[in-house]
C-alpha cells in the first residue's frame, strides 16, 4: 500500500514537472513570437514615419508651386487657379523631390507621371475627379452625380464680345444648380445660372475678342471648363456636394503616388497625399 | 547488511529517500530551467518594448517639430529646446537635420553604450528637401 502511494505521488510529481517545463516552453516560444511582432510594429513605425513625411511634402510642393488653391468650407469644395496653368515650375520641384527622395531613402519611389501631366484631384468620398486634360481646360468627373451646385467664375483681361450662350438642359432628377459668371476687361459681367440635368448636355459660354469660354456639361457626369488660347483668366470652380460623407470630405492626389517596398518585411504600400 | 548511520538517521526503509531525493532533483532541475527562461525572457521582452518606445516617441517628436516648422529653422537651439519640452524625463535624443548645403545637429551626444534607436523623415525647406534624422536613448 505504501509502495503503490509513493508511485503515485511520482508520477503525479513527474507529471507537474513535465507541465511546468512544456508550459515554461510555450511562454519561451510566445515570447520570441512576440519580439518578432515588436520588431514588425517598430519597422512598421518607421514605414509610416517616411510615409507621412513623404506626403506632406507632397502637399508643400503642391501648395507653393502648383498655382491651385484648394479650400475646403462644409460642403464646398473651392478650387481657383489661372488658366492655363503651366505649372512648369511645379513639374520641375516634383522631378528634383523624387530624385532626393530615391536617392536618399531606400524603399521608397514616387510615381509622379500623371500628376505632372494633368494635376488629378481626387475627392474619395464622393469619387469626383477634378483634372486638366490641357493646360486651358479643367476636367471634372462626377460619375456618382454627388454635386449639388456648380458654380464657375472667371476672371480674364479679354474683353466681353455680344454674343453669349447660355444653354441649359433640365430634366428629370438628380440635378446640379449650374451658375457661371465673369467678369471681363471692359466692365462687361455674364451670368448663366439654372438647374441643370447632369446627364444631358448644356452649355455656358462667354465670347470675349479672343474666343470663347465655356463651361460644358457633356457625357454623363464630366464638366469641362476651357479657356481659350491666348486668354488668362482666373477661374473659381465653386462645388457643393451631398452631405452623404461630410466629415470625410477631402481633396487627395490619387492612390498609388508614393509605393513603398520594404522587402526585409515583404510589405508593400501605396500611398497617396492629402492636400486639403 | 545495512550501514548503521542510515539506519540511524532514516530508519530501515530506504527507498522514501531515494524518492524524496529524486524528486528534489527533478524539480530543481525543472525550476533551474525555468527561472534561467523566465530571467531571458524579461530581459528580452523589456528591451524590445522599451526599443518601440523610443521609436514611437522619435517619430513623434520629429513629426511634431516638422509641423511646426521648427526643423525648417534650421536653429539648433531653437530645436533642442522645443524637443526638451517634448521628451519624457527617462529618454533623451539627438536630432540632425541634413539639408544639401548645410547640417544642424542638437548638442546632445548618444551614450557610447546601451539601447539607441533612429529614424528620419524628409521635410521641405524652402523649396528645397532634407534628410531629418534622430536618435534617442534611455538615461
Amino acid at each position: 500500500m505504501k509502495n503503490k502511494k509513493a508511485q503515485l505521488f511520482l508520477v503525479t510529481l513527474t507529471l507537474l514537472a513535465f507541465t511546468i517545463l512544456t508550459l515554461s516552453i510555450i511562454a519561451y516560444q510566445t515570447s520570441q513570437s512576440f519580439e518578432n511582432r515588436l520588431s514588425d510594429i517598430a519597422s512598421f513605425e518607421r514605414l509610416s514615419n517616411l510615409d507621412l513625411s513623404a506626403q506632406k511634402v507632397l502637399k508643400n510642393i503642391f501648395d507653393d508651386k502648383s498655382g491651385i488653391n484648394v479650400t475646403i468650407k462644409g460642403l464646398d469644395v473651392t478650387f481657383e487657379e489661372t488658366l492655363p496653368n503651366v505649372h512648369a515650375e511645379f513639374n520641375a520641384s516634383l522631378d528634383s523631390f523624387k530624385n532626393y527622395l530615391e536617392t536618399n531613402f531606400d524603399s521608397i519611389n514616387l510615381s509622379i507621371g500623371s500628376i505632372k501631366q494633368y494635376i488629378p484631384l481626387l475627392m474619395p468620398s464622393h469619387n469626383i475627379f477634378y483634372n486638366h486634360s490641357q493646360n486651358n481646360v479643367i476636367n471634372i468627373t462626377n460619375s456618382e452625380f454627388n454635386i449639388n451646385a456648380l458654380d464657375v467664375y472667371f476672371a480674364t483681361n479679354s474683353t466681353l464680345l455680344s454674343g453669349y450662350s447660355c444653354s441649359l438642359t433640365m430634366g428629370s432628377s438628380p440635378s446640379i444648380l449650374l451658375s457661371v459668371s465673369g467678369d471681363l476687361a471692359n466692365g462687361g459681367r455674364y451670368d448663366c445660372v439654372g438647374q441643370i440635368d447632369p446627364t444631358k448636355h448644356s452649355l455656358a459660354s462667354i465670347n470675349t475678342s479672343q474666343g470663347n469660354m465655356t463651361v460644358i456639361i457633356t457625357n454623363p457626369g464630366t464638366i469641362l471648363i476651357t479657356v481659350p488660347n491666348g486668354v488668362y483668366s482666373k477661374v473659381k470652380t465653386k462645388m457643393t456636394v451631398n452631405n452623404t460623407n461630410e466629415n470625410q470630405l477631402e481633396v487627395r492626389y490619387p492612390l498609388g503616388v508614393i509605393n513603398i517596398n520594404f522587402v526585409n518585411l515583404g510589405v508593400k504600400k501605396l500611398g497617396d497625399a492629402r492636400i486639403a | 547488511m545495512k550501514p548503521r548511520f542510515l539506519n540511524s538517521i532514516f530508519g530501515k526503509d530506504r527507498k522514501g529517500i531515494v524518492f524524496t531525493l529524486d524528486v528534489m532533483l527533478g524539480i530543481m532541475v525543472v525550476l533551474i530551467i525555468l527561472t534561467f527562461g523566465s530571467v531571458y525572457l524579461s530581459l528580452a521582452s523589456d528591451e524590445k518594448l522599451g526599443q518601440l518606445q523610443l521609436i514611437r516617441t522619435g517619430n513623434d517628436i520629429l513629426a511634431i517639430l516638422d509641423y511646426k516648422a521648427i526643423l525648417q529653422s534650421q536653429n539648433e537651439t531653437l530645436i533642442y529646446n522645443e524637443m526638451k519640452t517634448m521628451l519624457p524625463p527617462n529618454m533623451d535624443m539627438q536630432i540632425l537635420i541634413e539639408a544639401p548645403s548645410s547640417a544642424t545637429q542638437t548638442t546632445m551626444q548618444p551614450p557610447p553604450k546601451g539601447l539607441i534607436v533612429s529614424g528620419s523623415r524628409v521635410i521641405y525647406i524652402n523649396g528645397n528637401y532634407a534628410k531629418a534624422k534622430y536618435l534617442a536613448w534611455y538615461r
